[in-house]
């Protein structure tokens, strides 16, 4: 599933810790999660709203209760950026969440000078938690061409930054590759991560001295 | 919370508003920035000693006067500018994408200048302190290439210093600063408390100029408040009023703590003081009556206060080049963050980079590190920012006069217009009198030479932006519009079908 592939990406394969800042993570989790429910049809991003298309209850329950939430303020018309914020404060750890009910994951105490500061999710398989990369990294390099679900994981990426991760060394070539290959999405899928690369931007601009 | 809203609250709504800032939080991360102690220990009695004129507190009121009235017309605008918080964004939306284009060089410069400056006041303020309390003996440029170093890890790695301790540190500072200055007015030298340093008449004397300069130079920082302006509870009006409290309560520090030296030393004897203390003056003068400790916490905080500024000011400029990058108005590189922190990397090496030269430059020439590096580059940062003021100032005119956007007469015109001709007859003083600023003859080259980098700067940002209309139309079309603007190097841009040109 995307936003678990999102995860894994930003996400250290052997110890679970973060790739990105706090909020890249925030705002990438939620975007991730937005994508799936894109992906499934039942919501569309329009400029900078976001649509519920179809009520019906998915089967992941994790979408069911994000789902849930659009169609409570679907009125309200919230913006994509204010869904992202919203969405944020919860998405790491509710796709942490549900990696760990399905196994993928185990709890671990993330300590600071030896106090326990939070929890980390640790990958069961490092194997499984670096396939995302690996299988990015490869096929980018390779400029082969990429299927709907790899694609919007790389577009994930490139929004969030990760991209000089994926493509690390990688002559310049490789990124004008990822980044026109993520021209060729679809509308609104494109418009979200406009949306999610604006609002990581603005993090980095509104950053409080 | 209480809300009037008929149909049940909005969760979305109120889950953000929790984690968005008030009024109080937004004044303290823009004056902590100012850096109150900074100034009133450094800014004002280098500003006595330099340019001889004893005018300077009632600068520093007419200054805050001049800038509330500016704030009117630019609060007002961030209100309709997205993603606000860039002096050239503002500009280049009423004024013109060349003139914004100009006016993010002359910002580069002038951010760079502050900056850069301040290394001077940190190391000479901080190796003078330990040579006479521990005396330990280093040079001043070894104390700023130390502080040059532990800014510049910290600004790769976005550290900033703790919210809380920042507050804490800002009253502790205003706090002594006001202890300071009501010390000095109970101990008046021969002749008692005088009122003549606050006479509006100064204002009208030759040499104000610099006097006037010097005020705004202290101010730099409180423009920060309109980045928060997304982040806030109620964007239009915590900005406004966190803005007009910042201006007012910095100006009338300011003011009054620059004015207490004059009731200290005498109107008459102060420039001679300044002239023989420098930046030891404020401490000289009330040793004999609040005791070494307290002067000793005054100067912890005086370096301290400066070390923050520093750091402030080295994000701003970080910040700066990363919204330009990302804007692809300079290069695209300067619009990378580390991963891992978010810090903008490439600004932040930039700027390493720069202040690294500058103070070698300086190292090797020998320069005092008061006069040459503090108080004449900080100046100099300072009649920048007074540049992009002026401009902005007339820029919001222009940005209303297209579109009301349902603001007041006042608001679109009347304030601005009085702000641009105060801050634009404060900008021909300055330059009128920038020898006297700097302390030279009138026929030194210098004179002319600083206000000439920013001519320079704003004439390569005008060729820039012929060049980026001629190159890149696209980037040119989207400059000033932030992050929400889709220019076709965007690869999300453009999520209109039919707009789509693939160059593959």
């Amino acid at each position: 599933m995307l936003a678990d592939d999102f995860y894994w990406l930003s996400h250290h394969d052997a110890t679970g810790r973060p790739r990105l800042h706090p909020r890249a993570v925030e705002l990438g989790c939620a975007a991730a999660i937005l994508a799936e429910l894109v992906g499934s049809r039942h919501v569309g991003v329009e400029d900078d709203q976001v649509k519920v298309l179809d009520r019906r209850p998915p089967a992941d329950s994790l979408m069911h209760l994000i789902l849930d939430q659009l169609m409570a303020e679907a009125g309200r018309a919230h913006t994509v950026r204010t869904w992202l914020a919203f969405l944020g404060q919860q998405a790491p750890e509710q796709i942490a969440q549900r990696l760990l009910r399905a196994g993928h994951v185990r709890m671990a105490a993330q300590r600071k000078l030896g106090r326990q500061v939070g929890v980390l999710y640790v990958p069961v398989d490092i194997n499984a938690a670096a396939w995302p990369w690996a299988m990015l990294s490869q096929r980018l390099r390779r400029h082969e061409p990429l299927e709907y679900e790899p694609l919007c994981l790389a577009g994930l990426a490139l929004a969030s930054g990760l991209d000089t991760f994926v493509l690390d060394g990688a002559p310049a070539e490789t990124f004008d590759h990822l980044n026109r290959a993520v021209r060729n999405l679809w509308p609104p899928m494109r418009a979200l991560l406009f949306h999610t690369h604006a609002a990581i931007g603005d993090a980095v601009l509104a950053h409080r001295t | 919370m209480t809300t009037d809203r008929p149909v049940r609250t909005s969760n979305v709504a109120n889950t953000l508003a929790r984690s968005r800032l008030g009024t109080a939080a937004v004044v303290f991360f823009v004056m902590a920035a100012a850096a109150p102690l900074t100034v009133t220990a450094g800014g004002a009695t280098s500003g006595f000693a330099i340019t001889g004129s004893t005018g300077i507190p009632i600068a520093y009121l007419a200054v805050a006067a001049i800038l509330a009235m500016f704030a009117v017309g630019y609060v007002a605008m961030s209100r309709h500018v997205v993603n606000a918080g860039a002096f050239y964004s503002y500009i280049s939306r009423g004024l013109g994408k060349p003139a914004g284009v100009a006016a993010a060089f002359i910002a580069v410069l002038a951010y760079n200048a502050m900056q850069i400056g301040l290394y001077g006041g940190f190391g000479a303020v901080l190796s003078g302190f330990l040579d006479e309390r521990f005396g330990v003996s280093v040079s001043w440029w070894a104390w700023a290439l130390a502080g040059w170093a532990v800014v510049a890890v910290l600004g790769v790695l976005r550290v900033d210093i703790n919210g809380r301790v920042l507050a804490i540190m800002l009253l502790a500072e205003i706090a002594i600063a006001a202890l300071f200055a009501v010390v000095m007015v109970v101990n008046p030298a021969e002749g008692g408390i005088t009122y003549s340093t606050l006479s509006p008449g100064f204002l009208l004397t030759a040499g104000i100029g610099a006097a006037l300069v010097t005020a705004v130079t202290g101010f730099v920082g409180f423009e920060a408040t309109v980045v928060f302006s997304e982040e806030t509870r109620d964007p239009k009006r915590t900005i406004a009023r966190a803005t007009y409290i910042a201006v007012a309560v910095t100006g009338v520090l300011y003011g009054l703590s620059a004015w207490a030296l004059t009731v200290a030393t005498g109107p008459d004897k102060i420039v001679a003081a300044a002239q023989d203390h420098s930046t030891e003056l404020i401490f000289t003068l009330v040793r004999p009556h609040v005791g070494q400790f307290l002067v000793d916490l005054g100067h912890l905080l005086f370096i301290t206060s400066l070390f923050a500024a520093l750091l402030s000011f080295h994000h701003t400029v970080g910040r700066y080049l990363f919204s330009l990058g990302r804007e692809h108005v300079l290069f695209g590189a300067l619009g990378r963050t580390s991963l891992r922190t978010g810090a903008p990397r490439a600004g932040s090496i930039t700027q390493t980079v720069l202040a690294f030269l500058v103070l070698v430059g300086y190292a090797l020439a020998g320069a005092d590190p008061i006069v040459h590096l503090f108080f004449w580059i900080t100046v100099t940062g300072g009649l920048g920012v007074l540049i992009l003021m002026t401009l902005t100032s007339a820029a919001v005119i222009g940005f209303f006069a297209r579109d009301r956007h349902g603001e007041s007469f006042w608001h679109r015109i009347a304030a601005p217009t009085i702000a641009t001709v105060a801050l634009g007859w404060v900008l021909y003083l300055t330059i009128d009198q920038f020898a006297v600023l700097l302390g030279v003859d009138p026929a030194s080259p210098l004179r002319w030479a600083f206000p000439a980098s920013f001519a320079a700067a704003a004439v390569l940002g005008l060729l820039w932006a012929g060049l980026l209309k001629l190159w890149r139309p696209d980037i040119y079309d989207t400059i000033g519009l932030g992050a929400n603007a889709t220019p076709a190097t965007n690869p999300f841009g453009g999520a209109v079908p039919m707009a789509e040109t693939s160059r593959s």
